[in-house]
């Protein structure tokens, strides 16, 4: 119960704070950087319901993202500027694809599931890098942002900032309500002992790959808000180092506690371009960073995957 | 009176090997159904093929007069087939209680609801200690099954496989593992529990099985040998050279 309030106090916090940003008079670069954060933090909140309530460790996540941005962009490009329209495009686009790759990848476990999702995720890197019509692997700009009943309101970065915020928070609603419901307890129980939960009558597989849907649905509506906060969508979106970069923002952040994973995203991408703009070879020290953050956090990836593994 | 579970020939191969020979066996309402045999002799194979895990290459499975043959594992628990595992399977980062819980939220229709429900859990809540009194685990309900011992975490097994309101109970080895008075406990718990559910008990220890089976069946070769009543299967010239008195050779 005080964990509960706990948790629920950090992530009223961190809402909070960043709800309070753009009154502080800060330059826009800062306003920006936060809104693309947030679009990111979406997708780790997302990977937590999988990887840390659900043990399953995706390597295939950023795929979803990179099908709402491209749902997205490729609208755009067509003409079709609503948001709305954009959005449920890419929301359903990425959870299509989660139903139908994910309905393979849930019957397998542990490094079988990680090789499988990398695979779908790679799949469709490789097919936004074909559509030579929308860029190809050199990406796509898009010349406006998309309209909200036809004004372009979300033209001020200050608005599409807010809008972000309140995706952000809305996954971090869902995540949470999912996650104490009868469906959610079954998820997490699945992760310890997947055949205790059979045996209680419960379909393991359907479990999981519902949950997988939902985070995919949810990366994708962060894809969509990417693609209006960059006005620009390539396939680097989805490369598979992206799918380790939100692995890397949950772990960090501490799996299973929603909050953690928006420190995680925060932390991930903040120490990422401070370390980039300290020194060219930022990544051995990123990567130094990671290795201390494992040993010194409680389970790290040791005790993930020994979960993930059962 | 139809029997609470039947099998009808089930036969498994793997490969050259037949695991299951023609397996055909009833549980019948009020009794406890024994059943023996020397390592290797197909007991696990059998109990898969089941409760839905393993699927015979021929046979039918019966569960209240309905065929579930075809049923996976998740369906048959909710037409009333429980389990207990051979080695303790619980979720061990939830307490006793939570895992109790699981299980009546698995027999009611809002399982898989995605939103929290207050009504039910308030509900499982007092169903699950109602549970755990009947195995004698009131007073641990809010420990993590890490923390339990190797005998309360059999009880619970047992008290969560009754949360699903089951037709059947079948028992994989329930006193494995089981210290000689943790054992005696069990074996006092299981037969108290034999006017309210019909059990197929898959054990070594033959005193718990002597004690507790109104009949026995022997599994040797993934074969039925003998099936009768406790006094006939001991008398059984057949099952004394197979299996009871001359256990090296048939191990």
């Amino acid at each position: 119960m005080t964990r509960t309030r706990r948790d629920l106090l950090v992530l009223g916090l961190m809402l909070g704070l960043l709800a309070a940003l753009p009154f502080l008079g800060l330059p826009n670069w800062v306003l920006t950087y936060t809104a693309r954060i947030m679009a990111f933090a979406i997708c780790a909140v997302a990977l937590d319901l999988v990887l840390g309530y659900g043990g399953m460790v995706s390597l295939g996540h950023a795929a979803f993202l990179g099908i709402g941005s491209y749902a997205a962009g490729i609208l755009l490009a067509e003409n079709v500027n609503d948001f709305f329209i954009g959005l449920v495009a890419g929301a359903g686009a990425a959870g299509l694809y989660a139903l139908v790759t994910g309905a393979v990848a849930v019957r397998t476990k542990g490094v079988a599931f990680i090789m499988i999702t990398l695979a779908f995720g790679q799949m469709a890197f490789f097919v936004a890098n074909a559509l030579s019509e929308y860029g190809g692997s050199d990406g796509l700009t898009l010349w406006s942002r998309a309209e909200i009943g036809g004004t372009r309101a979300l033209a001020r970065d200050t608005n599409l900032y807010f809008v972000i915020l309140f995706f952000l928070a809305l996954s971090i609603l869902i995540v949470r309500l999912v996650t104490a419901s009868p469906f959610g307890i079954a998820l997490r129980a699945a992760r310890s002992n997947p055949e205790r939960v059979t045996a209680l009558g419960y379909d393991v597989e359907r479990v999981r790959l519902w949950a997988y849907v939902l985070a995919a649905v949810l990366c994708g509506v962060a894809g969509v808000l990417i693609a209006n906060l960059s006005s620009f969508v390539s396939p680097a979106l989805m490369a598979w180092q992206r799918s380790g970069e939100f692995i890397i923002m949950v772990i960090l952040g501490g799996a299973g506690t929603v909050w953690g994973a928006l420190a995680g995203a925060f932390a991930v991408l903040i120490l990422e371009e401070a370390l980039s703009l300290a020194t060219p070879h930022w990544k051995i020290l990123f990567g130094l960073f990671l290795i201390l953050a494992v040993l010194f956090t409680r389970g790290g990836i040791a005790g993930l995957f020994d979960r993930s593994a059962k | 009176m139809t029997a609470v579970l039947r099998l009808e020939g089930l036969t498994k191969r793997f490969g050259a090997l037949v695991v299951s020979d023609e397996v055909s066996l009833d549980v019948r309402p009020g009794e406890i159904h024994a059943l023996i045999g020397p390592n290797g002799a197909g007991k696990t194979t059998l109990i898969g093929q089941i409760a839905g895990r393993i699927a015979p290459d021929a046979g039918r499975v019966f569960l209240g007069g309905e065929d579930v043959t075809a049923l996976p594992a998740a369906t048959r628990a909710r037409r009333g087939l429980a389990r207990t595992f051979q080695i303790s399977a619980l979720v061990g980062d939830m307490t006793a209680r939570e895992n109790v819980a699981l299980a009546i939220r698995g027999r009611s229709a809002g399982r898989l609801a995605p939103i929290p429900l207050p009504g039910l859990e308030r509900r499982c809540r007092a169903e699950a200690m109602d549970g755990l009194a009947e195995v004698g685990l009131a007073d641990r309900a809010d420990v993590p099954v890490s923390a339990l011992s190797h005998g309360e975490r059999r009880a619970l097994e047992l008290a969560a496989a009754l949360a699903l309101e089951p037709k059947l109970l079948l028992l994989d080895e329930p006193l494995a593992g089981a210290g000689k008075d943790e054992s005696k406990a069990l074996v006092k718990l299981i037969g108290s529990l034999r006017a309210k559910i019909p059990m197929l008990l898959v054990e070594h220890d033959m005193d718990a099985v002597f004690r507790l089976a109104d009949r026995v069946s022997v599994l040797v070769y993934g074969r039925i040998v003998a099936s009768g009543t406790p006094s006939e299967v001991r008398a059984d010239p057949l099952v004394r050279s197979a299996y009871l008195g001359e256990e090296d050779e048939a191990c």
